[in-house]
């Protein structure tokens, strides 16, 4: 079929092809398109195509010709004034030799069909130019989109890259946290296999990174802790939560390691588990403190609750409850009868019985606060309602920052029956020492009274004309009876020492004299066994010492005496060595050496047990009371010093005791007593009449017949009553009393008391003489304060009886002086012109300035005997008194230093009335010296 | 549909109430897609899942959410460049409309899958004309009153809009009567 043949009308061609052009062969235009003539209105039929418009492609086509020969090419034209450009083709009409360019514009955007003031039915529906706008547009919109996406992605890549290098940073960072953490960290995957694992973990584990990594950790768990720790693991992944448990890990070197170990499950998409991260903490060192905290806190559990007493924590501030209980033990529930349950949170005063007083125990808690503890005993009340008596200690206590009391109490029932019974015990062993007491006084008494008949009358005995036979009974029987009373005194001393009563003396002596005294008064039995006895002093030691040497004396006595006793031919030697020496005080050495017997080892080791000897047959050949080293060995002690012996039995012994004295003062030495002036053969007063009161018909014999053997004449009562009828009816009748003390009616001392008072109107005081078989020192010490002078112990020996009288009546002693008329001078002229002479020779004022010296000194020591009267310290006394004497001497104050003389005696042999009654005598003699010195002194 | 409308609904959400909402639509949606892509087809389920979420996320009906998305629709498309194909179309609400069809075939070139609704009008008065709306799918009636609002604020046109016929009540398409 041919092609049809058809025309289009000129309307139809114009709507088909809007923007069309017709042009002739002068490419003048015929026929414009109408869209194209409202968009290019410069353009207009008649003119030339070329005139508006200019062939952009293809080039050089500007003639009818060319573009005929370039028709089959693509055609844009662009309109010069609108700049509208044109695409499309050129159609060569031959009937009308005319070219066709049918086109539509060149767009490429939207707003270029607004520029050019087109719309969208200014296009053929045809021209595909439509569809290319809108696909333009979509294109553009696409690429809107794609910009904002690559701008998204631009943003979101540089963001992805730096969170990247911030993700790398912090990973970095926790990799080096991770490596160097402190704990150790390890991740797993879900089969337990380390994936990761830090140093510190190998370090706690023991393990090398080999070792783990790729492995399961836990055979590193300690096997008895795995199947737990497995259990527990698998609950927690169960349960999906965290896992955190204590375990012990095993080391390969077999060391046991205790964990703590934190596991967190990696989790994944979906809720599944990736893995584990775990941390685990050497807590080795913290279990251990743990195991020794809970070991102390059993123990302290223990303690606390076994402990017998009842121990509670009380709140001191609670605000509702007055100190309630808090916390308390089993014993507190035992103790007071309730349960725990009703103990914790009541009051103190629960157990109390009754409310603390107001204010009471804010005064507590501030004395708790400065005390640390407080002791006190109280009474509790248990549940029944009985009461016992309890201690409570109470201390303050922090606990958790919070301040409590903590009481300990404890049940002292049985403790306070104990003290009940041992204050009756002590009660009835006072009692039964009293009445020791009492009985050794007794007896001493009992058995000095016969003795004193036994011991005077045998000395009156021997004193008259007897044959040998007579005089050598007699002699027996005086000395068994000196035996016995040696006995005797030992057994008191003894007494005295072990009831601790036994007083030490202090007072300056002569070293020499003491040592001298004891070995002459031995000499006598050594020279009987031709014994030589000698004494060794080292030159080093001071004589003159302090102490008490009436007690060394005894010691030496005692050692000498036994070695007397021992020995039977050959020596014994007494030493005494210097054993140490201070500025203030010496420690010597006594040694007494024989070559007697010895002794074994056996009775060197008891030989100072009290009452030991040797043997059977010693004591039945020696006698003595097995006393005399045990009381050697405490008066040693209370020396400061030790006692002991070194011997072998058949080659002597040495007894060997040390002793600290103290050094004396330069020129204070006093006499010892062993060097005391002996006494006058003659009585001082032979006219005296001597007053005997005596109840005992044997001792007012013996008294009678000794005061006349003394030369004295004596009239007897038997009781005080009598005694004082008759010195009432003759004060002056009588120059001294010898007063017994024990007697029916009246006794010695309410008779001597008696007496005092009568010579309060005579203005006489007669000496008295206690005379008694009450030895104790007691018993002295009673007599001197009913104010008797002086004091015999019976049995009274004649010497003793002799020098005593003597003391008391020769003139110008004691209470005679009070009679004494027309006193000689003060001031022995002779003397003091000698001294005076040679004071002058050397210096005309050293008399005076020594004069003046001495009344200053002497002033000074009559002070101290007046405060020494006054405080009893009759060794300061003596000490004064022997100053006084030695200074009076060295100037011819005779009568002042004899008073002098005679208070050391009266203060060295205790007799204290007669001290205070030579005081005021000294302090007149001395007025009567500074008298005649300034008479004296007055001429020059 | 494709991604356009699922974007221009997102960008309605986030704009009128807030990007937690549109969050909250997606996930009781279902819809885990962080991106549309406007050229890209997506299921209709999609879609409707959308409107179906918002209706309860938002509290308000789906033919609110559609009459309000027809008129984000006008804006948001030529917000993204398709505002000079709708001035393209005519220089009045009333050309608009004509050519509405005919920009709807235009871009079924851009958009392969498309499958637009399709518009005529009659009756044009100088006051007055009825649209005839006819599409594959169907209950989105109330989107093309939102639309056609929208399309009137472009040409600053004050228009009312009337449901002459509806395929609710038994016609084969939707005819709007519009006065302006």
């Amino acid at each position: 079929m041919s092609p049809a043949q058809f025309g289009l009308p000129p309307d139809e061609f114009a709507r088909a092809f809007p923007f069309h052009i017709a042009f002739d062969r002068q490419l003048v235009v015929q026929q414009l398109g109408t869209v194209l003539q409202r968009a290019c209105p410069d353009l207009q039929i008649g003119q030339r195509l070329t005139d508006s418009f200019q062939i952009k492609r293809p080039l050089r086509t500007s003639s009818f010709e060319a573009i005929l020969q370039q028709a089959g090419s693509y055609f844009v034209l662009e309109c010069r004034p609108s700049a509208l450009v044109l695409k499309g083709q050129m159609l060569h009409i031959a009937a009308a030799d005319t070219i066709v360019f049918l086109c539509s514009p060149w767009l490429t955007s939207l707003e270029q069909v607004h520029q050019h003031g087109l719309t969208l039915s200014d296009f053929a529906i045809h021209d595909p130019i439509s569809d290319f706008l809108v696909l333009l547009q979509t294109k553009n919109t696409a690429l809107a989109e794609t910009r904002r996406l690559a701008t998204k992605l631009d943003t979101q890549h540089q963001h992805l890259i730096e969170t990247s290098q911030a993700i790398a940073a912090s990973e970095r960072r926790f990799r080096a946290l991770a490596i160097h953490a402190p704990v150790g960290i390890i991740q797993t995957d879900t089969k337990h296999r380390c994936m990761f694992v830090n140093e510190r973990w190998l370090a706690i584990a023991g393990l090398g990174g080999p070792a783990v990594v790729g492995r399961s950790w836990m055979r590193a768990i300690h096997r008895d802790d795995r199947a737990r720790m497995i259990a527990e693991w698998r609950a927690a992944t169960r349960a999906g939560r965290e896992f955190a448990a204590e375990c012990r890990l095993q080391r390969p070197d077999g060391q046991i390691v205790w964990v703590a170990n934190n596991t967190t499950p990696i989790w994944g998409d979906g809720g599944t588990i990736n893995g584990y991260f775990s941390t685990i903490t050497d807590i080795t060192a913290r279990k251990h403190a743990e195991a020794m905290l809970h070991d102390s806190e059993q123990r302290f559990r223990v303690l606390f609750e076994h402990s017998p007493d009842a121990i509670m924590l009380i709140d001191p501030h609670h605000p509702e409850v007055s100190w309630p209980i808090v916390e308390c033990n089993d014993g507190a529930c035992r103790m007071n009868e309730y349960s725990h349950a009703e103990l914790i949170g009541q009051s103190i005063d629960f157990l109390n019985g009754a409310p603390a007083k107001p204010g009471e125990r804010v005064a507590y808690l501030d004395r708790l606060r400065r005390e640390g503890t407080i002791r006190l005993e109280a009474i509790h009340r248990r549940r029944d309602g009985t009461q016992f008596p309890i201690e409570i200690v109470t201390s303050l206590v922090s606990i958790g920052g919070r301040e409590l009391v903590l009481g300990i109490d404890r049940d002292i029932t049985e403790r306070k029956r104990g003290e009940e019974a041992l204050a009756l015990a002590r009660d009835t062993a006072l009692e039964a020492s009293r009445l020791k007491s009492e009985f050794l006084a007794t007896m001493s008494h009992e058995i000095r009274t016969p003795m004193n008949g036994i011991i005077g009358m045998s000395e009156l005995l021997l004193d008259t004309p007897l044959d040998a036979d007579q005089r050598e009974f007699a002699e027996v029987v005086a000395s068994s009876a000196h035996t016995l009373l040696t006995i005797i005194n030992d057994i008191l001393d003894f007494s005295k020492i072990e009831a601790g009563k036994l007083l030490m003396h202090r007072a300056e002596f002569d070293l020499n004299a003491t040592i001298g005294s004891a070995i002459d008064l031995l000499r006598p039995r050594a020279s009987q066994k031709q014994l030589r006895l000698q004494a060794v002093l080292d030159p080093q030691i001071p004589t003159q010492l302090c102490g008490d040497s009436v007690r060394l004396g005894q010691i030496l006595l005692n050692l000498v005496g036994n070695a007397v006793k021992f020995t039977e031919r050959g020596q014994i030697v007494v030493r005494a060595a210097l054993l140490a020496s201070t500025d203030r005080d010496v420690t010597l050495r006594f040694t007494v050496e024989d070559s007697g017997i010895g002794m074994s080892d056996a009775t060197r080791r008891r030989l100072f047990q009290p009452f030991f000897q040797a043997d059977g047959s010693v004591t039945r050949k020696h006698g003595g009371t097995g006393l005399g080293l045990a009381i050697s060995q405490r008066l040693v002690e209370r020396m400061d010093g030790a006692i002991g012996v070194d011997s072998v039995e058949g080659s002597g012994t040495t007894f060997w005791f040390t002793a600290r004295f103290d050094r004396a003062g330069a020129g204070s030495a006093a006499p010892s007593p062993a060097a005391a002036a002996p006494a006058p053969a003659e009585p001082a007063r032979p006219d005296a009449l001597i007053l005997v009161v005596e109840d005992h018909p044997v001792n007012q014999q013996l008294a009678i017949r000794q005061l006349a053997s003394l030369g004295y004449r004596a009239e007897l009562v038997s009781n005080g009553r009598a005694a004082i009828e008759a010195i009432g009816r003759e004060p002056r009748r009588y120059a001294l009393v010898l007063m017994d003390c024990q007697m029916p009616e009246i006794d010695g001392l309410d008779a001597t008391r008696s007496i005092r008072e009568l010579e309060r109107a005579s203005g006489r005081r007669i000496p008295i003489i206690a005379m008694t078989a009450h030895a104790m020192q007691s018993n002295r010490e009673a007599c001197l304060a009913a104010g008797m002078d002086d004091f015999l112990s019976k049995p009274v020996q004649i010497e003793n009886l002799r020098s005593t009288i003597a003391l008391w009546t020769t003139p110008g002693s004691g209470a005679a002086r009070a009679d004494d008329a027309g006193a000689p001078p003060a001031l022995d002229a002779p003397a003091v012109e000698r001294l005076r002479r040679l004071c002058s020779a050397d210096q005309p004022q050293a008399f005076e300035q020594m004069a003046a010296q001495f009344l200053g000194d002497a002033r000074a020591n009559i002070a101290g005997m007046r405060d020494a009267l006054g405080c009893v310290d009759l060794p300061a006394l003596r000490q004064a008194a022997h100053r006084l004497n030695s200074s009076a001497t060295s100037l011819g104050a005779r009568a002042l230093a004899e008073r002098c003389a005679e208070l050391e005696r009266s203060a060295r042999l205790g007799t204290y009335a007669q001290a205070s009654i030579l005081l005021p005598v000294i302090e007149a003699e001395l007025a009567r010296v500074s008298r005649e010195l300034e008479h004296d002194l007055a001429p020059i | 549909m494709y991604g356009l409308v699922n974007r221009a609904i997102e960008e309605m959400v986030c704009t009128h109430f807030s990007a937690d909402a549109w969050e909250q639509i997606k996930q009781q949606a279902h819809v885990d897609n962080v991106h549309f892509l406007s050229m890209d087809q997506y299921p209709d389920q999609l879609t409707y899942d959308l409107v179906g979420a918002g209706h309860r996320v938002l509290g308000a009906t789906p033919e609110q959410i559609l009459e309000a998305f027809g008129r984000f629709w006008t804006k948001y498309t030529a917000q993204e460049g398709y505002g000079d194909l709708l001035h393209m179309a005519g220089d009045s609400f009333v050309d608009c409309l004509q050519n509405l069809d005919n920009l709807h075939t235009r871009v079924g070139l851009s958009y392969p899958q498309l499958r637009p609704p399709s518009f005529y009008c009659t009756d044009i008065t100088p006051g007055s004309l009825r649209l005839h709306y006819l599409s594959e799918r169907a209950g989105l009636a109330p989107m093309v009153v939102g639309l056609l609002h929208g399309l009137a604020e472009v040409f600053q046109t004050k228009i009312a809009i009337e449901i002459a016929e509806s395929r609710a009540d038994g016609h084969d398409h939707e005819v709007f009567l519009i006065t302006f």
